[in-house]
């Protein structure tokens, strides 16, 4: 029997016995639209969190906390963490599968910020949280009106006694020390534009900042003032003095929660207001590696260097996400079970029914391997109907939850605007998957059917 | 002496602890047409079905043009009774979701190796066959709306498809009226007049009278095999 004869046998027993394989296919449409379905959701929240929200090509260490390191003392300028000093942040760089080190420290000492009048219409008051980070860590990534670098490191500034007495465009006039300099770059995270957008923007009945308004904000100015708290903490020495700030950019290497300067203004800063020592290392360490699967390997050599890791959430979220998706995979997979159960079911009964049309069969010239074929053949195409009906279901689905969502639930930090990802390896992967599970079921009724004695089936009642 | 269609030596079989068949030997020539005659039980429809390749378990050896049944594999065992070996059954056995047409050319479908392109010719062939069994009229029809005799021809036309040497029949006028019963013996002694050798099993008189040997069978064995005139006492 060759393939077209094949497929003419099939075509004829699944056209004459319609309403068993509509209904087979459709417990098979079932299982693998739950399958595809979750499988899509799970690969959509995974790109959002562990994309977006979290990167998991990277790690943050930090060294291990002492005892004194509670939050008010470090405030004080007493106990705080011990700091990554150079020599741990080049063995880091030395280690295998590391693509880049980006040292990071805190502000450690109390620090306040205001401004936003020309946009909001009228100024926000805020403690400033802040962290220097290693403009090497955003090398790639563009900023303007300036870069972000040290921009006052090596440079002689103008005097002055006023903005005006600042001729080169961007300086402003720093009172205190009567000199021109240049607004201090600063970058925010995405994350903090997402939180922003889904809790801020919403309850204050501000406008979302979308990529275009994101581009338009950069430039904007604000003012910090260093040494000092709008709680009234003071920095345990030196002057507090105000400078002006301007967001360069927006970049998922910034800090999530507060704003990210250039490394060296932070350790200069440190220096003069939390004490020498405190300037002369780094609160935390970011390591990307080349391959994701380097991460294990760079903890490990890490944890060896007195190094803990910062912040295991991304992996908590992943794991979260693989035990969901194997929950909700496993669930799909039971209803798939009884489907291919079904499958099996609905086979031996065709067997027997059709027992006496194979012996016809086996007289007229079919072998019990043709037997077989004709009964898988059928199978697979059972499978490959239900799976693609079950992966076109599952697609559906998605777009109404995704419609849903949009349309009544409230936009939070980082929501999608498709919670799910059907790739091309999913819905062939589903459709295979379908293809096979229903070829194991009829695999034994098939079986059987190859091995009726053919002289037996003639002469069944 | 013609050419050997069908030998069998010393061939028992047994379902069990029962024997079917008890060192039957026979030799079958081509142009031959035998009844095999016997009462209900006698092993006559087990002989033809092991003639046919339809039941491997047996003692003994069958040779069908020249092959030896016990020594082929399920696969060339199913190209022989496709390519050279015709059946017809007392049920007829025709597949009622195909039209007339469709069961004539299912051989076609079933053959092994065969190119494409000869598949577009099992229609004509169909055909042909349908034609040549008088049923050309009706090769849109299903057989759910043909009379007994009818699905008889259209089996017989089927078993013809692909031009056999040698067509196996179990009681065909077993569930015919006598007069439509008499046009298929008629249709068989016309094939055996154009040379196609015939085995048939029955037990009417009328029929093994078309034949020109007839086998009696009891109790598993050959009780006589005689020509027709001196087993039906005409001489």
């Amino acid at each position: 029997m060759n393939g077209r004869a094949w497929l003419r046998i099939v075509g004829q027993n699944l056209q004459r016995a319609r309403r068993q394989f509509v209904v087979s296919a459709l417990g098979i449409a079932i299982g693998v639209g739950a399958l595809a379905f979750f499988l899509g959701l799970s690969a959509g929240v995974r790109e959002v969190l562990l994309g977006q929200v979290f990167h998991v090509d990277r790690v943050a260490l930090e060294p291990p906390r002492s005892t004194l390191d509670v939050p008010v003392l470090s405030a004080l300028g007493g106990g705080g963490p011990r700091l990554i000093d150079d020599q741990q942040v080049a063995r880091l760089r030395a280690l295998p599968g590391v693509r880049r080190v980006a040292p990071r420290t805190r502000l450690q000492f109390p620090a306040r910020a205001w401004g936003g009048a020309q946009l909001l219409g009228r100024d926000r008051y805020a403690e400033l949280i802040g962290e220097g980070l290693d403009p090497a860590a955003v090398a790639d990534e563009n900023f303007s009106p300036a870069p972000f670098k040290d921009l006052e490191e090596g440079r002689t500034h103008e005097r002055c006694n006023g903005d005006p007495d600042c001729h080169t465009p961007g300086e402003y006039c720093a009172w205190d020390v009567h000199e021109c300099q240049k607004p201090v770059p600063v970058v925010i995270s995405k994350f903090l534009v997402e939180l922003y957008n889904g809790s801020f923007a919403a309850s204050h009945g501000l406008p979302k900042i979308n990529d275009f308004i994101a581009s338009r904000f950069r430039g904007f100015t604000f003012t910090i003032e260093l040494g000092a708290s709008f709680l009234g903490a003071r920095a345990s020495q030196g002057t507090p003095r105000q400078r002006r700030a301007m967001l360069v950019g927006v970049s998922d290497h910034a800090v999530p929660i507060g704003v990210s300067v250039p490394l060296s203004y932070v350790k200069r800063w440190n220096a003069e207001y939390a004490g020498a020592g405190a300037g002369a290392g780094y609160t935390s360490v970011t390591v990307e590696v080349a391959d994701k699967g380097a991460v294990t390997a760079v903890v490990a050599a890490a944890r060896e260097m007195g190094l803990g890791v910062a912040d295991s959430a991304a992996e908590q979220a992943g794991l979260a996400i693989t035990l969901m998706t194997l929950l909700l995979g496993l669930a799909s997979l039971a209803i798939l079970t009884v489907a291919v159960i079904n499958i099996a079911h609905m086979f031996y009964r065709v067997v027997s029914e059709r027992r006496r049309e194979i012996g016809v069969l086996r007289a007229l010239g079919a072998s019990a391997a043709d037997v077989r074929r004709i009964l898988l053949g059928e199978a697979a195409a059972i499978g490959l109907v239900g799976g693609g009906l079950g992966v076109l279901g599952a697609y559906l689905l998605s777009r109404g939850v995704d419609a849903a969502v949009a349309r009544w639930v409230p936009d939070f930090p980082f929501k999608p605007e498709s919670f799910f990802i059907f790739s091309g390896g999913l819905v062939v992967g589903c459709l295979g998957f379908a293809v096979v599970a229903c070829l194991g079921g009829a695999l034994w009724p098939a079986r059987s059917a190859a091995r009726l004695d053919p002289a037996a089936a003639l002469t069944a009642v | 002496m013609g050419q050997e269609v069908v030998a069998l030596e010393r061939v028992s079989k047994r379902f069990g602890a029962e024997q079917i068949l008890r060192d039957v030997s026979l030799t079958v020539e081509a142009g031959e047409m035998i009844a095999l005659m016997g009462r209900s039980g006698s092993g006559k429809s087990t002989l033809l079905h092991l003639v046919g390749g339809l039941d491997r378990t047996y003692e003994g050896t069958i040779r069908v043009l020249g092959q030896d049944l016990g020594a082929l594999s399920d696969g060339a065992l199913s190209a022989l009774r496709n390519e050279q070996v015709g059946f017809v059954f007392q049920s007829f056995h025709l597949l009622d979701h195909l039209s007339v047409l469709e069961n004539v050319a299912l051989p076609a479908l079933l053959a092994r190796g065969r190119r494409v392109g000869e598949l577009g010719e099992a229609p004509a062939r169909a055909r042909e066959a349908l034609s040549r069994v008088g049923m050309l009229d009706k090769a849109e029809a299903l057989p759910s709306r043909l009379s007994g005799g009818q699905k008889q021809r259209v089996a017989i036309a089927r078993a013809l498809f692909h031009r056999p040497r040698l067509i196996l029949a179990d009681e065909p006028t077993g569930n015919l009226d006598s007069e439509t019963g008499q046009q298929i013996i008629d249709l068989f002694r016309e094939l055996n007049a154009e040379g196609l050798t015939l085995f048939m099993v029955t037990h009417e008189e009328r029929v093994s009278a078309a034949a020109r040997r007839v086998v009696r069978i009891e109790d598993g064995r050959i009780a006589n095999d005689q020509p027709v005139r001196v087993a039906l006492g005409v001489v």
